[in-house]
Parts: C-alpha cells; structure tokens; sequence
C-alpha cells in the first residue's frame, strides 16, 4: 500500500468501517510511516472532537413540551371532525364557537385535562397503579388521567364523570385513557355520555376512533378478513399459500341521543345520527345502519346518570 | 440479527398503532427513543438552539399529522429524521429568501439572483459562537464543520450525532450506501485537515 491509497482508507479505519484485511494492511504501513501515524493521529483527534462536541442534553421539558404538542396536534385534528357546515349567518358565531373551543381544549391537553372522578362503583373494579405497575381496587371519588388503564369485575359496574360528560363501563370491561377526554376500549362496553362541547372519543386497538356527542353506547365485535393470494418471485413458481383468517375487535357505536363522528383507521369519516349504528369494516371503513333495537344502553340505567 | 429486524418492526408497528390512537404514552416513548440524536443533528444542521428546539417540536407534530403516510420499509427512526432534515432545510430556505429579500432592498443589483441550494445550506449553518455554554470543542467543530460541503456533513452528522445506519442514512440522502460511506469518509478527511490548520494558525495568531 502506498502513503497515498493509506490514507484515503484512514477515515474508513477511524469510523471502523474497513475489513479485517485492508485494515491489517493499513496498519501495518503505519508501523513504518510517521506521517501517515500523524495523518491517523489527527483524525482521531478530529472524530474525538466531534464526539465530544454534542452540545445538547436530553431535557425532561424539551419531552414533555414535545408531548404536549403531538397531544395538541392530535386534538386539533379531531377537533374538526365534529365541526358542522353551517349557515352564512351563523358563520361568524360558529367561527368564535369554534376558537373558543380549541382555546379550551388546548388548555385542558396542555394541563393534562379535567381527571374523571369515580361517581360510583359498585364492587370488583381495578386500576393497574403508574408506580408498581399493579392492580389496585377502585374507590368512589378516586380520580384518573391519560395514563391509567380501569377495569370492571364480573357483576361490577363504574360511573365516571368529568365536567357535565360521563362514562359509564359495563361488567368485565376494561378502558384505557390515553388523553384527556380520550380512551382505548379493551373489553367490554361503555356509555358515553358527552355534550357537544366536550366530545369524548373511543377508539379500539385497530385504531377505529368514534367522537361522542350524545349519549353513545360503544361496544366491541369481532371482525374478520381471509388473506388469500399468491406469491411470485421472479425465475420461481408462483407460490399459492393456504388463506388465513384475521380477527380484530371493532368498534360498535349504537346512538340513542345526539351522534357520533366515526373515524376510521386510514381517515374515513362518515356521521351517525340518533337512531343508527355505527360500525367499520375491516379495511377500516365506517358504515351507519338503523338500530335494530331502539333500547341503548339498559344496563346503565342502575348508575343513575342524567339522561 | 434477522429477528432483532423483525422485532424492531413489530416494536415500531406497535408503536405507531399507539400513537396513532393518541396515546400520551406512546408520544412519551416515541419522543424519549430519539430525542438527543435529533436535537443535535437538527442544531448542527441549522445552527441555531433556539430553532432548533422549535424544529425539534415542530417535527413531532409533523409526526403526528403524517403518522397515516409512514411506510413501514422505512424504520420509525429514519422517517422522523427525514421529517427533521425536511423542516431543517424548509427553515434554512426561508432564512435566505429574508435575508435576500433584505439584500434586494439595499442594492437592485441582487434582483433576480438564483439562489442556489448548496448556498442555501452554507448561508444557514452559521457556527454557535455566540452561545456562552460552547465548549471549545464545540466551537471549533461548528466552524468547521460549516465549511464542509452541505452533502458531505449532512452525512457526516447524521452518522455521528444520530448514530444512524449507513444504510438509513443512503434512504434519507436518497444514494447508494456506497456513495454515503464515501461522503462521510471524505467529509472526516476534510474536517481533519480544516481543524489541523485552525491548530496551526491558532498559536501564530496568539502571539502575533
């Protein structure tokens, strides 16, 4: 090797990117070439610099002002779910409506948002602790934040109220609340029950989201899809593997008074009004039906909420 | 070493499906995974901590809009970076139409120059010499590290201070992997050879 071909390779050893044998090569025109040694030397001490020169620190304010933010960013864009066309009389009321709105749902997610208080629970229900991460019983008056995960026993029902909105959870159901004014159903069944001005939104784990504004009740099914079809690989056989069978669990949402907005997973919107169902296909498509059964939600009728 | 891939995947599938639901925790997860390398690779690039920062949020936020465009061949970390480098040069190009359109009003003579993306990228990374906090390291890798030719230290930090793959780093500079290993080479090399001669300068100007 000559001084030159080293030490064009000097930077690639630096940053241990050479091979076993080139690097051996270069080494060992080191061992007999002191400027080429001073030339390695000096781009050590430069890689050396650049990693020391990191000049910022991980924050726990730069985090929790960038959480904020996506939080923030996440409201706004479900914010406009609900928002109506209206009127051009009623343009400039509905504009000031709206800033309002966003006003106070900003600082409500800045702030980490109203906690829901437990009104009542009957017995058997569960909070899985922040700390230790275990079960811990749930009491009346106890609130919850984004963060905490509920779940009801068998033969237990819980009324949780925040400002004038309130969710009721059915036995062996389990939520989640991962913001402010917004929970994951696991399990189970709920009822929502929100005025328009502080929606609640529900969404499964295939990320199906329906946004409360009315009495709802929001239930779990069981969707399926068979994957079917072939493989090619280029200069091979086609491939035809056996179809299989996917399940989700999907949102039901069954509307007794006001509607819901439903979002589907890939940013399908479609509106379900009083007297009508609202569902998602598998590809996440939302679809409304008429109510099979105009009773909503009986099983709520014990935890006394105002309808 | 395939299944680490696989479960990397799956981790940022997950991850993602969180995220998407709106979960504070996720957000908190996502932020924590990147949060060094990134305000860093976004300081050298815009050399500026104020926007930086600002860049910094601004990228998740992005995040969060565009969370339904991201394409799983990419890893999680790629793509927020790309984001980053995106809003980095949106930044730097707007930085030089003001400072053009400032020209324009002291001298006609500038209208209608065409400002050209490698400038772009010069004109922005100005060294933190300002700052009272830089070490001297620190200080001497800015200035250096500016003189270097835009495409060569974008690689070079996204290799250092991001600690990126070089195979990530060739699907945000949209080049072959040999190309990038090029660049970040060659950009040591000259970096080298820059921070040699301020070492030799330094001790004449000192005692002239």
């Amino acid at each position: 090797m000559t001084c030159s071909d080293v030490r064009k390779a000097l930077s690639g050893l630096a940053l241990g990117d050479l091979d076993a044998e080139p690097a051996a090569e270069v080494h060992a025109h080191l061992k007999s070439c002191p400027e080429c040694r001073a030339e390695e030397a000096a781009i050590g001490r430069t890689l050396g610099a650049l990693r020391r020169a990191a000049p910022v620190a991980a924050s726990t304010e730069r985090r929790s002002a960038a959480v904020s933010a996506m939080l923030r960013a996440h409201g706004d864009q479900a914010e406009k779910l609900l928002v109506r066309p209206r009127s051009v009389a009623w343009i400039p009321l509905a504009a000031a409506a709206v800033f309002l709105l966003v006003v106070v749902a900003a600082l409500n997610l800045r702030g980490g948002g109203t906690p829901f208080t437990v009104a009542t629970v009957t017995h058997g229900a569960n909070f899985r602790d922040r700390e230790s991460g275990d079960w811990r019983p749930v009491l009346e008056g106890m609130t919850f934040s984004a963060g905490d995960r509920l779940v009801t026993e068998k033969g237990c029902k819980m009324r949780l109220t925040s400002g004038t909105a309130e969710l009721l959870l059915d036995e062996e159901t389990e939520v989640d609340l991962v913001a402010p004014r917004r929970f994951t159903l696991e399990a189970g069944r709920v009822m929502a029950v929100a005025p328009a001005s502080e929606v609640l939104i529900i969404s499964d784990r295939a990320n199906n989201g329906v946004r409360v504004a009315g009495r709802v009740e929001v239930s779990l099914r069981e969707i399926k899809a068979s994957v079917a079809g072939s493989k090619e690989v280029k200069g091979q056989k086609p491939v035809i593997p056996e179809p299989t069978t996917l399940i989700k669990k999907s949102i039901v949402a069954r509307v007794e008074k006001g509607e819901v907005a439903l979002d589907g997973d890939r940013g399908q919107l479609l509106r379900a009004a009083a007297g009508q169902q609202g569902t998602f296909t598998f590809g996440g498509k939302p679809e409304t039906a008429p109510l099979e059964d105009s009773r909503v939600g009986t099983w709520a009728d014990e935890l006394g909420e105002g309808r | 070493m395939t299944s680490g891939q696989g479960e990397d995947m799956n981790d940022d599938e997950d991850l993602l499906r969180r995220c998407a639901r709106g979960d504070a925790a996720a957000y908190r997860e996502l932020v924590e995974r990147v949060e060094k390398p990134l305000v860093n690779f976004i300081l050298r690039f815009v050399g500026e901590r104020n926007v930086a920062e600002d860049l910094f949020q601004e990228t998740f936020v992005r995040v969060v809009k565009t969370l339904g465009s991201f394409r799983p061949e990419a890893s999680l970390t790629t793509w927020i970076f790309t984001i980053a480098r995106n809003l980095s040069l949106d930044w730097l190009k707007a930085k030089r139409r003001h400072r053009e359109m400032a020209l324009d009003a002291a001298s006609s003579e500038e209208k209608g120059r065409i400002i050209y993306f490698k400038d772009v990228l010069r004109s922005g990374a100005a060294a933190p010499e300002d700052r009272a906090e830089a070490t001297e390291d620190e200080r001497r890798v800015s200035a250096n590290l500016s003189k270097l030719s835009p495409i060569k230290r974008e690689a070079l930090v996204l290799r250092i201070y991001a600690g990126l793959q070089y195979s990530e780093i060739a699907r945000i500079q949209n080049a072959p992997v040999g190309t990038v290993k090029f660049r970040i080479h060659e950009a040591l090399k000259d970096l080298s050879q820059l921070m040699g001669a301020g070492e030799d300068r330094n001790p004449a100007a000192q005692g002239g």
